[in-house]
């Protein structure tokens, strides 16, 4: 499939970024690069099932006990800005 | 030209379990921001979700109890988009493979029992809840609610009015605080609900076009937006114009729902397997261990209920369908109180109370061993049930038992007759005019004397005494 422009703007809205002409040019070349790499899976001639998972392994699950969680000082250690306990981020309201 | 309206529901409950879904953080509601988190939670990178196995628990607990097929195999996908309330910008949700599908609930409708199907339950993350300052230029995200569990159940287009919705949302609810999985309480966004409604020209095959509104947060406002719009979209087709598939936002304060955006973009979600958790292998042995713990369903209950205590359907429908009030109920009835009376005090005063303080039958802080000494107090004359009405609410306040609360407040009917007649005297001799009336043939005088009398004694007085000792004292006067 050929990535075109329009498709790096849809990508880029649902993404929220912002992206100048001179971006969009250059990832539409790379992202069609990356496309073709990935294409080469389709030349192998292959009779098995699609893998969805890249390891072995079934049912791992953990008992429902509590842990301490972190306290809130730790958790928002690397928010760019927080305030009352709270992260900050742009207003959201639809 | 006469419509018919098409609704599917998807609603997701949050699970009662312990901890979150893919983390050890306590999962409850309330408290101080962000102090239920964790790197997985966050969203940090290189941080690994592990599955919570009671999660999987309840949700073959839910699909068995919706007669659903239990898949044998299943997976969790990557829903991605972009929002402030979600840290990894994806939510781990199933996709093409959910944990139970095909099942179906019955919902009691005018032409009898419907059966409404029910196309998935799947289970999944819920997002962090942002908070909007007033008047500020950006907003706050609270992560506790960040990977709490949820199960999405999805119905099949099979409800045809919002009466027929509202059933099926009371018996999702009252079947999920049965088994034990979810406390199902609206105000705290247990229980959350996006409605679809579309409508066609009655006789017509295809459905027609149809909205999904979102940000529906009771089941008055699930009927409101329903009842909204199907009118906004027969208007659309009575002008001749075509309904667009959009997602709308309802806003219940306004009774309107206004477009959020469009339907194309937004489900862009781009869905592929979640490469950290592994597949779900579910057995024979582990479902039938899980269907032979469920408990008494409420459509069950209410069948015993109609059998074996000879309650109305109504009444029996009601109660069975709330854990709390069926609790109470079988407890009262337990410790010997006639089941009719229970079932009238749970579904009148108690039921009024719940609806004034908008609380929760499962809150409740009396037991119905409490109900039961109410009830018996009554039936023995000790208090009336005037006061038994004064009694409750501080069953409410406290938690002293019925016969504390009547000792304490001096609510003791009155059956003493000489008391009585003191009372009476006072009031005749207040009362000139209604004791005239009375001597003239007029009976309906006794009727208005008594009321005083009551109030007289500050509703205390046996109303039986009353009657006999206020005619013998009028009789005297003539």
């Amino acid at each position: 499939m050929a990535i075109t422009m329009k498709e790096i703007e849809h990508l880029a809205k649902l993404s929220r970024l912002a992206l100048s002409n001179e971006e969009k040019e250059r990832l539409t070349g790379e992202m069609q690069s990356i496309l073709a790499f990935a294409d080469k899976l389709s030349s192998l001639e292959t009779e098995a099932d699609p893998t969805m998972f890249a390891a072995d392994g079934k049912n791992v699950f953990r008992k429902d006990e509590v842990k301490p969680s972190l306290s809130p000082s730790e958790i928002l250690q690397n928010a760019p800005q927080a305030d009352m306990e709270c992260f900050v981020v742009p207003k959201t309201v639809e | 030209m006469k419509y018919e309206t098409v609704i599917g529901l998807e609603v997701h409950a949050e699970l009662s379990t312990k901890t979150k879904i893919y983390c050890s953080c306590e999962n409850s509601f309330g408290g101080d921001t962000n102090t239920r988190c964790c790197p997985v939670c966050i969203g940090l990178p290189g941080a690994l979700p592990v599955l919570n196995k009671t999660v999987v628990d309840y949700g073959i607990k839910a699909g068995l109890s919706m007669h659903c097929d239990i898949a044998s195999y299943c997976k969790q996908d990557r829903k991605n988009y972009f929002y402030p309330d979600l840290p990894k910008a994806y939510q781990i949700s199933q996709f093409d493979l959910p944990l139970c599908e095909h099942g179906f609930v019955e919902i009691d409708t005018d032409e009898g029992m419907k059966k409404i199907g029910i196309t998935r339950i799947h289970i999944e993350e819920d997002a962090g809840k942002l908070l909007h300052a007033e008047g500020a230029n950006f907003s706050l995200v609270d992560y506790n609610r960040g990977g709490v569990p949820l199960i999405e159940i999805v119905s099949e287009p099979d409800l045809r009015s919002p009466e027929e919705a509202l059933a099926f949302l009371e018996a999702i609810k009252s079947t999920l605080q049965a088994i034990g999985v979810s406390d199902c309480k609206m105000q705290e966004g247990s229980l959350r609900c996006d409605v679809n409604v579309s409508v066609r020209p009655e006789g017509q095959k295809e459905f027609g076009v149809r909205s999904e509104c979102k940000n529906v947060n009771s089941f008055h406002a699930a009927a409101r937006a329903i009842r909204y719009e199907r009118d906004r979209q027969i208007a659309i087709l009575e002008a001749g114009g075509t309904v667009e598939q959009e997602t709308r936002r309802w806003d219940d304060t306004k009774g309107e729902s206004f477009v959020m955006r469009t339907k194309e973009e937004a489900h862009d979600y781009r869905y592929f397997p979640e490469p950290d958790l592994m597949p779900i292998f579910v057995d024979e042995a582990w479902k039938e261990n899980l269907r032979n713990s469920l408990p008494e369903l409420p459509s069950e209950k209410k069948k015993r209920y109609v059998e074996n205590y000879d309650l109305p359907k109504y009444d029996a429908g009601l109660l069975s369908a709330s854990l709390g009030l069926s609790k109470l109920f079988e407890e009262a009835v337990g410790e010997g109180a006639k089941p009719k009376t229970v079932s009238n005090w749970l579904l009148g005063e108690i039921s009024k109370i719940l609806n004034e303080t908008l609380m929760e039958a499962e809150d409740i802080p009396f037991g119905g061993k409490a109900l039961a000494e109410l009830i018996s107090m009554i039936e023995s004359g000790t208090i009336s049930g005037t006061i038994a009405k004064q009694v409750l609410p501080e069953m409410f306040n406290s938690d002293k038992n019925p016969k504390q609360i009547v000792e304490e407040k001096g609510l003791a009917q009155i059956s003493d007759e000489g008391a009585i007649m003191e009372i009476i005297h006072g009031v005749l001799s207040q009362n000139e005019a209604a004791v005239n009336d009375f001597k003239a043939g007029k009976d309906k005088a006794i009727g208005f004397l008594t009321g005083q009398v009551m109030r007289a004694s500050k509703g205390k007085a046996n109303p039986g005494v009353i009657q006999a000792k206020l005619r013998e004292a009028l009789e005297a006067l003539k």
